[in-house]
């Protein structure tokens, strides 16, 4: 139970990070660095999914 | 493969996606940015773009520049700055000449220049009736052209 508290307190932190990252200084990307940072979330996202549903199994 | 080494593969690959994101943002904000200014009417606007265009300047108008100069890297930057105003590919007037301006490092640097109506009339060139003038900005590589439209 703790570990998990653990990870969704991580997980919060990161997407407070990236929220701050984006809302400050996402106007010196690149158009390809705004892709890039797209797919990266993307893949984040659903490899975060992944872990947890193998956690879950 | 087991279901916890797999279990953790996600998650390194997660943390791998995270951490390219930082470094994206990161690459991003590094080097040397330049943002220019420009006052008319006692509203301050920013040249959005290196090809922009300011409409309908009175004749007895100014135009306040300001060009900002943002070092965001770890050494000192060292360039030279001129501004100057172009009409049908020939230089006119010459605004804001600097030969070496150094920046520190994580430092910001900023100068400024005026474009008066008065002084492109006093040179014989007329500004009014839709007249078209090109303010060109400068730097080691760099140029910002505006394009100033007087009424």
């Amino acid at each position: 139970m703790r570990n998990y508290i653990l990870y969704g307190f991580g997980i919060a932190l990161c997407i407070a990070g990236i929220v701050y990252l984006a809302a400050e200084y996402v106007e010196y990307l690149s158009e390809w660095g705004k892709f890039g940072c797209l797919i990266l979330l993307i893949g984040f996202f659903a490899l975060l999914g992944k872990h947890f549903q193998a956690l879950g199994r | 493969m087991t279901i916890k080494s797999k279990r953790n593969l996600y998650l390194y690959l997660a943390i791998a996606c995270f951490i390219g994101i930082i470094v994206i943002f990161v690459d991003g904000y590094l080097g040397i940015h330049d943002t220019i200014y420009f006052t008319l009417r006692e509203r301050e606007r920013t040249v959005g773009e290196v090809d922009y265009s300011i409409k309908y300047v009175g004749g007895d108008e100014k135009v306040f520049f300001r060009y900002e100069l943002d070092n965001r890297r770890l050494l000192s930057y060292s360039t030279s700055i001129q501004a100057s105003v172009w009409k049908e590919n020939e230089k006119v007037l010459d605004l804001f000449s600097q030969d070496k301006l150094i920046i520190k490092p994580f430092d910001k640097a900023m100068v400024e220049w005026t474009l008066d109506s008065e002084e492109l009339q006093s040179q014989g060139f007329y500004a009014g009736n839709y007249t078209e003038y090109t303010v060109k900005v400068e730097r080691n590589g760099v140029e910002w052209r505006i394009s100033v439209t007087y009424r």
